[in-house]
């Protein structure tokens, strides 16, 4: 009887939250203006969620860690992909992935063998700078890439270099550092496994990840 | 005749241009037939050799015999070398046998011209040239049996001599290395290549001595391709 | 390049002449099959051997073993030395085994056909189970007897395979043979890098979610951490001596070369210079350090004492130069160039000049020195695929192995 109990306001406070989030989401797309998102799941910064926030982490946290990271990958990926495409319109709030906490800023993309920020980046890391300003418990982590060519080592140091000069922008706009992690993954990761132009101007990126509260 | 011409004379210009034709075919086919002598293939060693210039004994047969007067006293009895390539002083030759590079770029130099001019003919029936013709067929020899793997001794200069004695059946004796490489395995390639040349052919007719001695020079030196 | 050479001393005196360089081919070598001294002992394996010995010596590219076809007599009689120097053999090997229990008792002869005598005679022992162990000791006795050097059958090659979305380390031997996973992160894991003494093998990982630098023990099968600072942990060579390692960390701001103790873990930092530094690795002697930075605009590799100073530049043709590897004999610099779109390995002199370009076709990358200086290991990118090539250090005789990249070569395993 009593974990009948307990199930009904489990599910009570699913709803409550899935309700919750389709109006946060709302919320956060006018403050970000055209940030694309895609999918379920979308943490809703709106004081109002926190708490059931809270709650949802804690019982996220029960949950094999594993498999949210690769679920939010994929989602990240399709994401990407999304965004690489070009789309800015938010499809419809399904929830299929679970466990977002981990949600994604839109990326920034680097000319070949260069890590400084180009102009029509410097606008999406104004806006990165404006949202994390107005969210200022959210912890980032802006992950370098490079395309396939060239030395694995050289790559993992113009990541690393990618990724810093985007944080060092983030900082110069007012964010704290401590909030800003990086890490390169070199030409480990690309987003595009094709080999040409395309492909490879996808992978010469930084991507920010959102990291999940504690 | 032709300097005599005048632009305005159409007949003797024709006339002039088929001379003119002529002498050039005869110039390039004498070029040509003078070519023919003993292979292009022949090119220099260290030129630090033209130092014994000096010691070559002034006989008439040494000078004797050529045509062209190409054996000159001051000049080394270097095979088939016209004079001008020996155009330059011989103590900057013995300075430049210390460097790779100046020996080199000094043989590139000299092969260059040594492809391109004709080569005398051998001073008919002289010793020396007996000797220059078995000499070469020597090194011909000797040369063919010489192989190394590529890559099996990597990027060093290897220089080895060795010395021997050639009886006049052709047989090779007295053979010792005289300086060695300081690669066991470099020796080895090098006495391998005398064996297998032995015997060489018997001196020919023009050689009176009933040996010679001679001193083989071995150089290796691979680039990486 | 052919060279005579008609000095006299003096009209009787010693004649000399010059001769500037070898024919280049491969040693044309017959090798015999081993034959059978006793009834008990296994007839299959005395082919199997000499099959062995055979490859072996021929994927260093040095000998062309001559085909049996080819052969005037028959193994186990007198050897009648005309008979192989008539198909031109200049080396014969010939052998016999016995089985002795469980074991077999080889023994091998190398005869030099010119000279028609033995060079080298040994003899070895072993269970049939040790057939490939016995065909490499014997390849090596005969390399060596050959040119001085016969290592090579005793050393493997580290590699990086890729696994998903993330890459493990193997190891495998230097033919391609006896492939075996050596990690098991599932992450992103990379360049290897063998201790001077082959025991160890440092890499880096994710596996704890950002790069750090750990150090396998090949012998015990464990991993230790050794260096995680935030940033890259990234390993360079080791030192000659095995007790440093280079590495490239970015714990003080950005990608810079240091030297870390082994044993402790402790420090040094080398270079202070805002561009990027990374790959460094040292020279036999200890006493330089090869590295890649941008701070002349673009990768490019350069040179350095192993305390920092007197940084020179190295490379200054095209203008994309990375991960040097330097010879063991000292005298080389390998390293991938970016030329016509696409990278190949290069050679430099450490004193500078002109390179010399090794490799040519297919996209080559990530060059690595045997011990003995004789060979290159590289990444060959065959389609869109990355594989394992070795190949002499001319660049002839590419011999593809696996799929993989990154290799690093290690010394020779005594045996």
């Amino acid at each position: 009887m009593k974990k009948m109990g307990r199930l009904w306001v489990f599910f009570t406070i699913l709803a409550f939250l899935i309700f919750g989030f389709g109006c946060a989401t709302t919320t956060v797309e006018k403050q970000e203006g055209a940030a694309p998102e895609t999918g379920a799941a979308v943490k809703a910064p709106a004081t109002v969620e926190k708490k059931a926030e809270a709650v949802e982490a804690e019982k996220k946290a029960a949950e094999a860690a594993e498999a949210e990271k690769k679920a939010a990958e994929a989602a990240e990926a399709e994401k990407k992909a999304a965004e690489a495409a070009g789309e800015k319109k938010a499809p419809a709030k399904e929830v299929k992935v679970v466990t977002p906490q981990i949600r994604a800023l839109e990326s920034i993309h680097f000319d070949f063998d260069k890590y400084n920020i180009r102009p029509p980046d410097r606008e999406i890391l104004n806006r990165h700078a404006e949202w994390l300003k107005n969210n200022k418990d959210v912890k980032i982590t802006i992950e370098g890439h490079c395309d396939e060519r060239g030395t694995v080592e050289y790559n993992l140091a113009l990541g690393e270099r990618r990724a810093n000069e985007a944080k060092k922008y983030l900082i110069s706009l007012g964010v704290e550092a401590d909030r800003i992690k990086t890490v390169s993954y070199g030409k480990e990761r690309p987003i595009d496994p094709q080999h040409n132009e395309e492909a490879w101007a996808k992978n010469r990126r930084a991507e920010f990840v959102i990291e999940s509260q504690p | 005749m032709i300097f005599s011409m005048e632009n305005n004379d159409p007949p003797r210009m024709a006339i002039m241009v088929v001379w003119s034709f002529i002498l050039h075919l005869l110039v390039i086919a004498g070029g040509g037939v003078w070519k023919i002598a003993p292979s292009p293939r022949l090119t220099f060693g260290p030129v630090y050799e033209v130092k014994l210039v000096d010691r070559i004994p002034s006989s008439p047969m040494d000078y004797g015999g050529t045509s062209e007067g190409l054996w000159q006293p001051s000049r080394s009895t270097v095979l088939g070398v016209k004079r001008e390539a020996l155009n330059f002083p011989v103590q900057r030759l013995e300075r430049e046998t210390t460097k790779n590079e100046g020996v080199k770029k000094a043989l590139e130099q000299i092969k260059q011209r040594a492809t391109t001019t004709p080569l005398p003919a051998p001073s008919g029936g002289t010793e020396e040239g007996a000797i220059n013709s078995y000499l070469r067929l020597i090194w011909e020899r000797i040369k063919g049996e010489w192989t190394l793997p590529p890559g099996v001794f990597p990027s060093e200069n290897w220089q080895a001599l060795v010395h021997l004695r050639i009886l006049k059946n052709g047989k090779l004796t007295e053979v010792k290395l005289a300086e060695s490489s300081g690669n066991t395995y470099f020796d080895r390639s090098v006495l391998r290549a005398i064996q297998k040349a032995d015997p060489l052919p018997p001196f020919p007719a023009g050689i009176h001595e009933d040996s010679i001695e001679v001193g083989i020079r071995f150089h290796s030196h691979e680039a990486e391709k | 390049m052919a060279g005579l050479i008609l000095c006299r001393s003096s009209v009787l005196g010693r004649i000399y002449i010059d001769i500037d360089s070898p024919n280049y081919r491969r040693t044309q070598i017959a090798v015999t099959e081993f034959q059978s001294l006793s009834p008990q002992a296994s007839p299959t394996f005395g082919p199997s051997l000499t099959e062995k010995v055979s490859k072996l010596l021929n994927i260093t590219g040095f000998f062309s073993p001559i085909p049996t076809q080819a052969f005037l007599e028959k193994p186990g009689g007198r050897i009648d030395f005309s008979n192989w120097s008539a198909i031109g053999a200049e080396y014969l090997i010939a052998g016999t085994y016995v089985a002795e229990g469980p074991r077999f008792l080889i023994e091998m002869r190398l005869y030099d056909v010119v000279k028609g005598e033995v060079i080298k005679a040994n003899r070895y022992s072993g269970t049939p189970v040790d057939q490939t162990l016995i065909a490499r000791q014997i390849a090596r006795d005969v390399l060596e007897a050959l040119s001085g050097e016969g290592g090579i059958f005793f050393t493997s090659l580290a590699l990086v395979v890729k696994k998903g979305t993330g890459s493990e380390i193997g190891i495998v031997n230097f033919d391609g043979t006896d492939y075996v996973e050596i990690t098991r992160t599932n992450s992103i894991t990379l360049s290897p890098r063998f201790s001077p003494d082959g025991r160890y093998l440092a890499f880096m990982s994710y596996k704890n979610k950002n790069p750090h630098l750990f150090i396998y023990d090949v012998k015990t099968g464990s991993t230790r951490l050794l260096s995680s600072t935030p940033g890259l942990n990234l390993p360079g060579s080791w030192s000659p001596d095995g007790k440093m390692i280079l590495a490239t960390l970015s714990v003080d701001g950005n990608e810079e070369i240091y030297a870390i103790e082994v044993a402790t873990g402790k420090r040094k930092r080398l270079t202070y210079n805002q561009d990027i530094d990374v790959s460094p690795v040292f020279s036999p002697d200890g006493k330089s350090i090869a590295f890649v930075s941008d701070r002349s605009g673009t990768p490019q590799i350069f040179i350095m004492n192993s305390d920092g100073t007197n940084v020179r530049r190295l490379t200054f043709y095209g203008n994309y130069n990375t991960s040097p590897a330097w010879s063991p004999r000292g005298d080389r610099i390998l390293y991938e160039g970016r030329k016509e779109g696409i990278f190949q390995i290069f050679s430099i002199s450490p004193g500078g000049g002109e390179p010399l370009q090794i490799t040519n076709g297919p996209e080559h990358r990530s060059p690595a020195w045997s011990p003995d200086g004789r060979f290159i290991a590289a990444t060959v990118v065959e389609g869109v695929k990355e594989k394992i090539t070795i190949m002499n250090l001319n660049g002839n005789n590419q011999r593809v192995l696996l799929p993989g990249s990154q290799p690093n070569w290690s010394p020779v395993q005594r045996r």
